[in-house]
């Protein structure tokens, strides 16, 4: 049929380019047209896959075979959530993988670049439509994979690569980075969470015998019940949520996304804005209203057992929300004070992932848990097409700049075109309207105001504020302090700028189209989890006026400090020493964890060097030299005296019939 | 009226005995030289040969069990072991023609057909009458077969053997004294008398005894002394034929002893004397240099082996169990005549080189004489065990008839197994090895790839053939 080949040409022939690309030489940007020619193929077809859907609507998953014996089937969700994250993904991978011609071109590691890419693509596209959690893991631990080795791409370490102040040392703890660090350090940070996804996940078949999302939301009641009758309903929630948490950058697994930064800058925009990190949202939503409406459903059938199990539910995703809102406070303050371009970015993305978990905590608050979840996909794909659009931007200001830190730019509003574009782009993150960002964020903010819950809504609130005002800061950084003088700068080529000029234009039509259109998205996306009523509840203008209110003032305050020069932001720094490093250090996290992670090997060390010297002169020299010894002692008594044999012969039978006399 | 059977015992012990006579006049009274001594063992050996290898047929095809009125039993469990000592006897008695001086060639062919008779005595007999005289018969034709030789360090060798051996003599007549009360001097047909301790005792005789011979732990002192300070042909000769006949006889004898008085300590007696010759032989074996030696440790913990087959017989006596007397006793008659064939040709290689050599004279080896070197690491191989020679197949037997008494004494013998794979792999590349030179050829070559082809060939697949008939006639 039709779908599955789209299917096929979407999810699987990523794979098949990328083992393709490998066997290719870099000559002639080859491995790079291959890429974009797969993944214009992806594009197209998930496109095609949408329209099916949206012409025809959606029904069971598509299955191309399975092995019931270990529960493993190669069966794909067919409805209108994972339509929109296909397509959302192939488009940002194809926009990217084109800007990455321009930007890749001439590196040694040409083919290898693209290779990973579109193998990382193929594993992404096969998280958001995999219906078989094993297939997920798959895709996850593939996206893992890719990402450690486009982090780690420039593995010879060179200088330049390298993220962080050189050289800066805070108790013990280096606070720069090198690429095959940063690699490792993605790699340890997202493997012991996900071991216990894992182990979730299985513990989840154990109980209810199915690893399919689609038969899990079907028949969520029982699954909640099982859970919670065996009283292991928070312990698998947890394992099953830690994986997200980790993979999308949540306190305190955000470490790895901050030293993420030393991969190419096409890397950090697809994989650590657009696309692996939204893997844990998309993850957490899929899983959410099996627990949501489980539970709801449960209450009805057996009221004792759902209202336990319902509000643990509801404690459970309290902390993640609390979580969301933590991770959303505190990376925006580090991005309050960051020096390098990417790291403000990428604190950033954590931040906004923040949001976006906190809305998915919010969501089990709510009268319509899928209403709220849909709020969360808009965000995530708001969020994605501008960040995505903010980091090509970024890297061509690293390249005439020739420098990751902002304060060695020249002025950057020299280069008129690509900075208006990136204006557009910067408005939507700060949460201007009429941009796309104003508006899901709005409706986030919206919701977790519904929920009535005092501390992690003030967190987030407050967050509003510091955005609009590092982003901005982002922008008007080098027309006050600009690093250097600049010539007129060179606008990069036509194709290139295209690519986050139609980032940036998206970003304002969809704002534009949200008033009109955003009830009617949101509803289609609900309809993933569950059916909706018609009604929607009235937007709460309070909410809508009070986070316009702070993003005004964050945008006022970042102008008046940099543009109007009225206010001295250095000074404010120079009379705030020790909050300053606190925020610049990333709150001690790091060195926190370094020196743990010291601890444990000096531990692992100790042990090691006992064992193995133990061992190795156990089995090496003890043994061979005690058993040399023993033969020559026992072989003293054959010394050739005949009377001492006889001796002995007739002491032996004495002996012997002693022993049996009175055995 | 002479039955078949008769007639094949009558042969059998009546070949040897005029053998004797005739090689005593061919060398001593005569002027026929060394010629005639080598043609008379021929035609005797052969006739002997012969004998036995009727009695086998008539014992294999199950028509006869005894001979001689009940005297000698024919099972499987001696008669084939004893083909193959014959057997051996005739490739050693072979080797005579290298050896110049006619008195001493005749005196060793005599001390051999000796030995022959005396061990097949000893080895089907039921009487214990007959078994001690069998057992002093064989006793002296050893200790003549060292001193043939008439060298200081054999003479010195026969006369520790002889001693020793006297003492040894003088338990198993204590054995005797103490354990029976013979109203019929056949165990057939016993009517042993006596309480359980008393049994006891006198089968702690029997083991002391016949233990000496044997080689077990705290009897063996004189062994390695003995082995190395020889002749290799005379030891080939104690290893190859006389062990045959002390081994399969007094296993017969102790279990049927132990048919009268079963007695839990005494087979836990026999276990651990098992596992201390077992340990004694291989951890010995590991630091000793000289070659001779080496093989005499390794004859020690060869005969630890078996005792651990022996408490499998002594157990499945206790407990019932037939089929596990049939295992163990066929793990016994595999094990003896893999040895009796291994340690033959080693023993003559050895002596070839000279007695009281070091085990670097056969460094190299190899690149000068290849059959014989080959043969030699097949003898070593076969008593380690290797699969699919001779001693796999008897290590296999007594250790799985051992199981069902305890797990644990397989265990340390498996592993005693192991640590005497260290000295014979040793020896085994010290013949491959590149330093060295070889001594050129050996004479004896002929003789070294007969045994090792007969070593492969029953491990292949005769031995699975021949193994249903291996087992010991019950009581």
């Amino acid at each position: 049929m039709a779908l599955n080949a789209y299917y096929f040409l979407a999810i699987i022939q990523p794979f098949i380019a990328s083992a393709i690309i490998a066997l290719l030489p870099s000559k002639r940007k080859l491995p790079g047209l291959v890429s974009v020619a797969s993944l214009f193929i992806s594009t197209v077809s998930s496109g095609l896959v949408l329209y099916f859907i949206l012409e025809k609507g959606f029904s069971g998953p598509i299955s191309f075979g399975d092995l019931p014996s270990i529960g493993f089937s190669l069966s794909f969700l067919y409805d209108s959530y994972t339509g929109i994250m296909m397509e959302l993904v192939s488009f940002l991978s194809l926009i990217i993988g084109i800007y990455s011609l321009y930007y890749m071109d001439g590196d040694e590691g040409f083919t290898r670049y693209f290779m990973y890419f579109t193998f990382f693509v193929g594993s992404m596209m096969l998280v958001v439509s995999a219906d078989n959690l094993i297939l997920l893991f798959l895709g996850w631990e593939g996206t893992g994979l890719a990402s450690y080795a486009l982090i780690g791409h420039w593995r010879h370490d060179e200088k330049e690569r390298m993220i962080g102040e050189e050289g800066r040392y805070v108790a013990n703890t280096p606070m720069f980075s090198f690429p095959s660090m940063s690699g490792l350090r993605a790699l340890l940070f997202t493997r012991i969470p996900d071991v216990l996804m894992l182990v979730g996940i299985i513990v989840l078949y154990i109980m209810t015998g199915t690893f399919s999302l689609s038969v899990l939301l079907k028949s969520s009641s029982n699954v909640v019940g099982i859970l919670a009758r065996a009283g292991i309903l928070v312990p698998v929630m947890s394992l099953l949520s830690i994986g997200a948490l980790a993979k999308s950058a949540q306190f305190p697994f955000h470490e790895w996304l901050v030293t993420a930064m030393t991969g190419p800058t096409p890397v950090s925009a697809l994989i650590h804005a657009a696309t692996m990190v939204k893997a844990g949202v998309y993850y957490m939503v899929r899983i959410t209203p099996i627990f949501a409406y489980g539970a709801k459903e449960l209450m009805v059938t057996d009221p004792i057992l759902g209202q336990t199990a319902f509000s643990q539910i509801q404690e459970f995703y309290y902390v993640l929300m609390i979580i969301g809102a933590i991770t959303a406070f505190a990376l925006a303050t580090m991005a309050l004070v960051a020096r390098e371009a990417k790291l403000i970015l990428a604190y950033s993305t954590g931040s906004q992932l923040g949001f976006m978990f906190a809305g998915i905590g919010a969501s089990i608050f709510s009268s319509h848990p899928s209403l709220v979840l849909s709020f969360v996909v808009a965000h995530l794909i708001a969020h994605a097409i501008f960040k995505a659009g903010l980091f090509l931007g970024a890297g061509i200001y690293i390249h005439v700049g020739e420098s990751r830190f902002i304060d060695e730019w020249p002025n950057i509003h020299r280069m008129r075109v690509t900075t208006s574009l990136n204006w557009l782009l910067t408005l939507s993150l700060a949460g201007l309207p009429p941009f796309i960002g104003f508006w899901t964020k709005d409706a986030l903010v919206e919701s977790y105001i519904a929920t009535g819950l005092l501390l992690p809504t003030s967190l987030l609130v407050v967050t509003i504020l510091f955005t609009a005002f590092y982003s901005t800061r982002y922008m008007l950084y080098t027309e006050r302090y600009p690093g250097k003088d600049g010539e007129l700068l060179h606008e990069p080529p036509a194709y290139v700028a295209s690519t986050y000029g139609l980032l940036a234009i998206l970003s304002i039509l969809l704002g534009i189209m949200w008033p009109l259109f955003g009830q009617k998205l949101s509803m289609f996306v609900s309809q993933s989890f569950i059916e909706v009523p018609h009604i929607l509840a009235e937007g709460e203008t309070t909410a809508v006026a009070v986070s316009l209110a702070l993003v005004l003032t964050g945008i006022a305050l970042s102008f008046s400090a940099y543009y109007l020069k009225l206010v001295d932001s250095k000074g404010i720094i120079s009379k705030l020493p020790s909050l300053n490093n606190f925020l610049r250090d990333r709150w001690w996290i790091n060195v926190f964890y370094y020196n743990i992670g010291l601890a444990f090997l000096r531990i692992g060390e100790v042990t090691y060097n006992s064992l193995e010297k133990g061992l190795d002169t156990a089995i090496n020299y003890a043994l061979p030299r005690g058993t040399s010894m023993f033969s020559k002692y026992i072989r003293k008594p054959l010394n050739g005296d005949t009377y001492n044999y006889m001796l002995y012969f007739l002491l032996s039978v004495v002996v012997m019939l002693l022993i049996l006399i009175f055995m | 009226m002479l039955s078949g059977s008769d007639i094949g015992a009558i042969a059998t012990i009546g070949i040897p005995i005029i053998a004797s006579s005739a090689l005593i006049i061919a060398g001593f009274y005569s002027n026929l030289g060394r010629r005639a001594i080598v043609l008379l063992n021929l035609i005797f050996g052969i006739a002997e040969l012969g004998a036995i290898a009727f009695l086998s047929y008539l014992s294999i095809s199950g028509l006869y069990s005894s001979a001689l009125n009940g005297v000698i039993v024919l099972d499987g469990f001696s008669i084939i072991p004893l083909l193959i000592g014959a057997f051996v006897l005739q490739i050693i008695l072979a080797s005579l023609s290298l050896e110049g001086e006619v008195h001493k060639a005749a005196i060793f062919a005599v001390a051999g057909f000796s030995t022959v008779l005396g061990s097949f005595l000893l080895a089907t007999t039921s009487s214990i009458s007959l078994f001690i005289a069998s057992w002093l018969l064989l006793s002296i034709s050893s200790y003549t077969a060292v001193a043939a030789a008439k060298t200081k360090s054999s003479s010195d060798a026969a006369l520790k053997y002889a001693l020793m051996g006297v003492l040894s003599t003088v338990f198993i007549v204590m054995w005797l004294g103490t354990g029976a009360y013979l109203a019929g001097d056949n165990i057939y047909s016993a009517n042993w008398f006596g309480s359980g301790k008393l049994f006891l005792l006198s089968a702690a005789l029997l083991l002391a005894g016949v233990g000496f011979k044997l080689g077990i732990f705290p009897f063996h002192w004189w062994m390695p002394d003995v082995y190395s300070q020889a002749e290799g042909r005379a030891i080939a000769l104690i290893t190859g034929v006389a062990k045959i006949g002390a081994v399969l006889g007094f296993v017969r004898m102790i279990y049927y002893t132990f048919y009268i008085g079963p007695s839990a300590q005494f087979i836990d007696m026999v276990a651990i004397v098992s596992v201390l010759t077992m340990t004694f032989g291989n951890i010995a074996a590991l630091t000793t240099r000289v070659l001779p030696r080496i093989l005499a440790y390794s004859s020690i913990a060869q005969i630890g082996y078996i005792l651990v087959g022996v408490v499998g017989i002594l157990y499945g006596a206790s407990s019932g169990n037939a089929q596990l007397i049939y295992l163990a006793s066929g793990g016994i008659a595999i094990q003896t005549l893999g040895y009796s064939l291994a340690k033959s040709g080693s023993f003559l290689f050895s002596g070839e080189l000279g007695s009281s050599v070091l085990d670097e004279s056969i460094k190299g080896a190899y690149r000068t004489d290849a059959l014989s070197s080959l043969s030699f690491s097949i003898f070593l191989l076969s008593l380690l065990g290797l699969p699919p020679l001779v001693g796999f197949w008897g290590k296999l037997y007594l250790f799985e008839s051992a199981v069902p008494y305890s797990l644990a004494l397989v265990v340390i013998a498996i592993i005693n197994s192991g640590i005497s794979s260290y000295y014979y792999g040793r020896l085994i590349s010290m013949l491959f090895s590149q330093t060295g030179t070889g001594k050129g050829k050996f004479g004896l070559r002929v003789s070294y790839v007969i045994l090792s082809i007969v070593l492969v060939a029953l491990g292949l697949g005769l031995l699975q053939l021949i193994f249903p008939y291996l087992s010991i006639k019950v009581l």
